[in-house]
């Protein structure tokens, strides 16, 4: 099904990509996505910056982490969105993080509301000491599925590269 | 509540207990399992830790900031990109102690002095960091030896807050690690526990299956057998729940209404079988038993009620109802019997019984109005042949006259005996206890029989036989009529013989001054055979029919003996000998009685006949002429009616001293015309009216009674009868007379002394004794007149002497017919001659019996 899904999104995306390649950033670059990408002009890497991240459909919900003290609320793109943006065709996702840390997210396990790359907590921008500018966050309340350790080990702060991996 | 709904509350709890506990157990094990998993998974996912990694980069971040410091301020030049450098590392070094000192997962070490103090002093270091590396490049530069110098001083603070962590969570990872030891030892004991319960479980299960199947299979078997007796029930069995619809209803049930099963299921018990005049009351019933209240037909044992087909036929069941408890909803079993064919057959019986019973009573009024049909004209015939008898005929003639009033008599007879029959049948035998004397009644009997003993060559007595008791209250009628038939019996069976009567008292009857007494006729006659002994005493038989001719009985002279008897409280019985002869006896319960002299006296005397004005009123020609002549024989007027109307005509013209009324007339009966004259107030209103009637049955005597006649004299008329009904009714009552003889007797007594009066006495009464045998001994229509009235005339004087004066009226009554040589009246009046003689010795005391 899942399958049929990406299948699904892969057709629709080359759709689009015939009508519109992937923008260039205009400001700082604040996410670079490489690997199996077949969104066109994308074919050798996407890059993002705020801006463009933005204009992807957004997810807000409100949280409370392990790392943070109380409810926070945070703005984000849903990953499948950006996955879907970029053409991402694989079955793997490495994130890594600023200082390099990094974490293997399984295509299939991601939804199309979570996680999401959140840009935004409490109605501002995060900065690189509070986790920012990009944190892969899931919805830790919402379900205790999402309470686990893996999750947690996947909800990488600081997050500034992508890699699609077959 | 029974037993059985203990036992079934009691293994409901017990179940309940044993599910509530496996539940729990189940919940406990699982419990404790998914805490044993979650161990293991912490365990697991401890190399990837995040808490850890985090503790562990802390170091790390400090060294690459304080790398980026170094390698900065070595290229104090070379400006840009190590600055950015150490920018980012700052970054990544606050952020990563930001999350020491923020993150929950933190807290607990936060507690720690040996965690929270470094934690503070590293957070002091950054904050007070912060201006300088958000400062522009130029005063970053500047700073940088600074910085560097500070990052070092917080270095082995880093380095203990990292170690203190690790240690931190590595005793806390030993904990959790007894921690599921002590969980996992728990979990096994739970498991071993619930293991053990569950096995229990199981064999209780087992033993309740196993016990549950034998259950099951008797009540498969019971259903089975139940199922066998309802469907070939003979009776219909319906079961209906407490709305009153039907649930069962059995093959016989079907035939008997119409339905079947499957079309009677489910319905209304009151629409389907009760009729529409019933269901009110069934409806009433139906709520009166749910509401618990009382019940009329259930459980009540069998009822008859009307039911119907389903073809709308009604007809009457035998219904049985009985409740019964099915789970915890009442139901009621009704077993109903069609009952229509027995009503019919019992109806077709009570019609048959009706209709007997009805044959019955037709036989008996036939008897009775057949035996009055047979008196009237016998009446006629009698009366005719007394008076023949005082007419002039030759010896010839009155010997023919004797044989046919002989025959005439035993007519009567037999007459009377079919009339006592059908009085009996009709339940109207009653028997009237009055002092008798038994040696009176048993001299009576041999006496009259005697003659007819004789005849055949027999001779007869009677005796006591142990203490003699004679004075007993009885039905001396009945008894004589007893006695007579049974002695009567043995004479026609017996020839040249032998007939003695005993009696005996033979034992204490029932109650105080009640005796048995038995009466033994004794013959040395032919005897019965012992198969007869049976029948004897049945009507209509006659042991030989050849001798029952020839002896005229009619076979019901025993039949009659028997029923009195039986009337009377006694039983009757025959042992005999062929050959040698027979004994009949009859055993009765009398009571004991006081007996006073004038027994007898209850009979009035005739022997002063006052002339007398007499109205006959008779429709019957020859009656007419008998009554008449019977009256103007005593010398009274007569004057005669034809029918009732006449009657009372005549009543009304003139005044009677009596009038004699037949009762069954023309134009006008006899009570009817006894009513007008009572009621008209003419000059005969007041005077006595006496019933002539051939109808005896006490009914009739009492409805003649009602009609206000003052007395009654049976058909045929015998002179005596009329005289007696005469002389009561005209208040020359004997009673009075025999008073004032007896009053003049003592005086004579007195005034003549003992001696003189006994020896008198004596002198009279064998007199009277010689010149009454000798007048009977005479033959009226041969007599020497003149002498009758001589000798008359001389024992009227001494009659008179002792205050006889019914004795002395009649001799001079004979006395004056001889004179006037009325042959006819003289025989008449020397017929009732003894009796007379006898009434007037009965008062007076036997010679020498008053001395002293």
């Amino acid at each position: 099904m899942r399958i049929l899904l990406a299948a699904l999104a892969m057709i629709l995306t080359l759709g689009q990509a015939q009508a519109q390649d992937l923008a260039e950033p205009t400001g700082d670059v604040v996410l670079t996505i490489t690997g199996n990408l077949t969104q066109s002009g994308a074919e050798d890497g996407a890059r993002f910056d705020m801006d463009m991240l933005k204009a992807l459909p957004a997810r807000t919900f409100a949280t409370s982490t392990i790392w943070t003290e109380g409810e926070n609320t945070f703005v984000g793109v849903p990953l499948s969105v950006v996955m879907e943006a970029v053409g991402a065709a694989g079955s793997m996702i490495r994130a890594t993080a600023i200082n390099d840390y990094a974490v293997e997210i399984p295509m299939d396990s991601v939804t199309e509301s979570a996680p999401i790359v959140a840009y935004e907590m409490n109605g501002a921008e995060m900065s690189r000491r509070q986790k920012g500018p990009l944190w892969i966050v899931y919805p830790y309340d919402s379900d205790p599925k999402y309470q686990t350790e893996v999750t947690y080990s996947r909800s990488i702060w600081q997050l500034d590269r992508l890699e699609v991996v077959k | 509540m029974s037993d059985t709904d203990t036992h079934v509350l009691r293994r409901r709890w017990v179940f309940g207990l044993i599910g509530f506990g496996v539940l729990l157990g189940l919940v406990t094990v699982a419990w404790l399992s998914a805490q044993v998993f979650t161990d293991f998974n912490d365990r697991r996912a401890a190399p990837s830790d995040n808490v850890q990694w985090t503790l562990s980069q802390v170091e790390v971040d400090y060294l690459s900031y304080l790398n980026a410091l170094e390698t900065a301020s070595a290229a104090q030049d070379a400006q840009n990109g190590t600055l950015d450098l150490v920018r980012r590392r700052f970054d990544l070094f606050y952020s990563r102690v930001d999350t020491l000192a923020q993150s929950r997962v933190f807290q607990p070490l936060r507690q720690d002095d040996r965690f929270r103090l470094p934690l503070e002093r590293v957070t002091r270091h950054l904050n007070a960091a912060i201006p300088l590396i958000d400062a522009p490049d130029a005063k970053l530069s500047e700073q940088l030896d600074d910085l560097k110098r500070a990052a070092l001083e917080i270095g082995p603070h880093v380095r203990t807050l990292a170690v203190s962590g690790i240690s931190y969570f590595a005793t806390e990872s030993d904990q959790q690690r007894t921690q599921t030891a002590a969980n996992l030892l728990r979990l096994a004991i739970l498991s071993g526990a619930l293991l053990l319960t569950l096995g229990a479980v199981s064999a209780y299960l087992l033993v309740v299956n196993r016990r549950a199947t034998r259950r099951g299979r008797a009540l498969r078997q019971a259903n089975e057998r139940m199922n066998t007796i309802l469907s070939t029930s003979l009776d219909g069995v319906i079961v209906v729940d407490a709305k009153g619809d039907v649930i069962e209803f059995n093959p016989a049930a079907e035939a008997i209404f119409g339905y079947t099963a499957d079309q009677a299921r489910g319905r209304s018990i009151g629409d389907l079988i009760v009729p529409p005049h019933l269901r009110e009351a069934h409806r009433a019933g139906m709520v009166r038993m749910q509401s618990g209240g009382e019940r009329h037909v259930v459980g009540k044992g069998r009822v008859q009620l009307e039911a119907m087909r389903a073809d709308g036929e009604q007809f009457p069941v035998e219904l049985a109802l009985q409740s019964a408890r099915a789970g915890d909803q009442e139901i009621v079993i009704g077993f109903v019997r069609d009952i229509s064919q027995q009503v019919a057959a019992q109806q077709e019986l009570i019609h048959a019984r009706d209709q007997a019973l009805a044959g019955e009573k037709a036989k008996a009024d036939f008897l009775t109005v057949m035996s009055h049909e047979i008196r009237t004209p016998l009446n006629g015939l009698l009366g005719n042949l007394t008076l023949l008898k005082n007419t002039r005929t030759t010896r010839e003639q009155a010997r023919f006259v004797e044989n046919m009033e002989i025959s005439g008599q035993i007519l009567l007879s037999h007459v009377d005996t079919v009339l006592d029959i059908a009085r009996f049948e009709a339940g109207k035998l009653s028997v009237a206890l009055q002092p008798s004397n038994l040696n009176d009644i048993l001299q009576e009997i041999v006496d009259g029989q005697s003659g007819n003993a004789a005849s055949r060559g027999n001779s007869i007595s009677w005796q006591w036989v142990g203490e003699a008791r004679p004075c007993v209250a009885a039905d001396a009628q009945r008894l004589r009529q007893i006695l007579l038939n049974l002695v009567g019996n043995a004479i026609k069976f017996t020839e040249n013989g032998r007939i003695s009567i005993e009696v005996e008292v033979t034992e204490p009857g029932p109650a105080a001054g009640v005796n048995i007494f038995e009466f033994r006729i004794i013959d040395t006659g032919i005897g019965i055979g012992p198969d007869e002994v049976d029948v004897i005493f049945d009507d209509f038989h006659t042991s030989d029919p050849s001798i029952g001719r020839a002896t005229g009985g009619t076979g019901l002279g025993l039949g009659i003996a028997r029923r009195f008897a039986e009337a009377m409280g006694g039983e009757i019985g025959v042992e005999s000998t062929p050959g040698e002869g027979s004994v009949f006896w009859v055993r009765l319960p009398l009571q004991d009685a006081e007996l006073d002299a004038n027994v007898d006296s209850d009979q009035p005397e005739v022997q002063h006949v006052q002339p007398l004005d007499v109205l006959v009123v008779e429709d019957n020609e020859i009656n007419r002429e008998v009554i008449c002549n019977m009256l103007k024989l005593d010398g009274h007027r007569v004057t005669v009616a034809k029918n009732g109307q006449l009657g009372v005509d005549a009543a009304a013209a003139h005044r009677f001293d009596v009038i004699l009324m037949d009762i069954s007339m023309p134009v006008m009966d006899g009570p009817t015309a006894t009513r007008h004259i009572r009621s008209g107030g003419g000059p005969s209103a007041e005077i006595p009216i006496i019933a002539v009637s051939a109808n005896v049955l006490p009914d009739a005597v009492d409805a003649f009674r009602a009609a206000g006649m003052t007395a009654f004299v049976g058909k045929p008329i015998a002179l005596d009868a009329l005289r007696k009904a005469l002389s009561v009714v005209t208040n020359l009552g004997a009673s009075t007379r025999s008073e004032e003889e007896t009053d003049h007797i003592g005086d004579l007594r007195a005034s003549l002394g003992a001696d003189v009066f006994d020896r008198l006495l004596a002198k009279y009464l064998s007199e009277g004794d010689a010149v009454v045998a000798q007048l009977a001994q005479l033959e009226a229509g041969e007599a020497d007149l003149d002498q009758v009235a001589q000798e008359c005339h001389r024992l009227a004087g001494s009659a008179a002497t002792f205050g006889a004066m019914g004795f002395r009226d009649a001799l001079i009554a004979i006395e004056m017919a001889a004179k006037s040589a009325e042959r006819q009246q003289v025989a008449l009046l020397l017929n009732g001659l003894p009796e007379v003689w006898e009434r007037a010795k009965a008062v007076l005391p036997a010679p020498g019996a008053i001395k002293g």
